[in-house]
């Protein structure tokens, strides 16, 4: 049990220190790039918007990743599972 | 010219931010830092006008660098850039004497906001979940829920399914009903029902 919990430690580490924050440097290039061309190139300005989105939507889904592999560690230790939730 | 000091131990965001930075016409990346020892000396070597620093590094927490600044220097501006979302983060940050909080994933134009406005106004405190969080500090007695949670009880109460929370906040309907499960928890619910009205009484969502 123990070493699970450290392995989703580790993991969540990794997607924290690593791939998300990959993710938010991507974004802000992107940002400016979108910027550089907004004025010229509506096309280009659409499709880097589109990419902004998706690199949006997977930082949140990575945040929420690396959220449930830590607070399923806490759910265990201080509160009984909810069942049937919907 | 406003001179920045990027203080980060992520290399590629750091490389992404000084990109962006020096193709503003008004600021200029002077140093670069990996590590606080590093951020430290560069601030007394550049005497950068805003410093821009990460929350957890390798070396240590990038609040004492924050709170060592402000501590030698009332004019130089802080942006605190951190992947955190939590309140207690945040009340460090201005606690340390940061003039901003940024989240890691805010976009360009919030980053560069924070940079000028700390370079002008470096003693008030900027940060987009501020007033949320004051609200959720000043009623103690409430549970402490995350940002992602307080959107699925919002949208709980405004009667969407979990197919639809999950459609709205691009999550799978598994991913939500942990959302659920866990706000359920915090707030001593066994159902929607409940649920939602612990969170009106409580003022966590609102009524209307």
């Amino acid at each position: 049990m123990d070493r699970e919990m450290a392995e989703r430690e580790r993991l969540a580490r990794r997607l924290h220190d690593t791939v998300a924050q990959d993710l938010c440097a991507l974004g802000l290039l992107v940002d400016a790039a979108t910027r550089r061309v907004a004025d010229v190139d509506e096309h280009t300005a659409r499709v880097l918007a589109d990419v902004r989105d998706g690199l949006d939507r997977t930082i949140a889904d990575v945040r929420c990743a690396i959220a449930e592999l830590r607070a399923e560690q806490a759910a265990t230790e201080h509160a009984p599972a909810v069942a049937g939730a919907s | 010219m406003t001179s920045v000091l990027l203080v980060d131990d992520h290399a590629v965001l750091r490389g992404g931010l000084r990109r962006v930075l020096d193709a503003e016409p008004d600021l200029e990346v002077v140093a670069e830092a990996g590590t606080l020892a590093a951020g430290l000396r560069a601030v007394r070597e550049h005497r950068p006008d805003v410093v821009l620093c990460d929350v957890t590094m390798g070396d240590g927490n990038g609040l004492e660098l924050v709170r060592a600044c402000r501590a030698d220097d009332e004019t130089v501006g802080l942006v605190v850039l951190t992947m955190h979302e939590d309140d207690d983060t945040l009340f460090a940050a201005l606690d340390a004497g940061a003039s901003a909080l940024v989240l890691k994933g805010a976009d360009l134009d919030e980053v560069l906001g924070a940079v000028r406005r700390s370079a002008t106004s470096p003693a008030v405190f900027s940060a987009a979940g501020l007033a949320a969080a004051l609200r959720r500090r000043s009623t103690p007695a409430g549970p402490a829920l995350t940002p992602r949670e307080t959107e699925v009880l919002a949208a709980l109460a405004e009667g969407m399914s979990v197919r639809q929370v999950a459609r709205r906040l691009y999550l799978s309907e598994s991913t939500v009903k942990t959302h659920v499960a866990r706000v359920y928890a915090k707030l001593g619910a066994t159902n929607r029902a409940q649920a939602v009205m612990t969170a009106v009484r409580m003022r966590l969502v609102d009524a209307g």
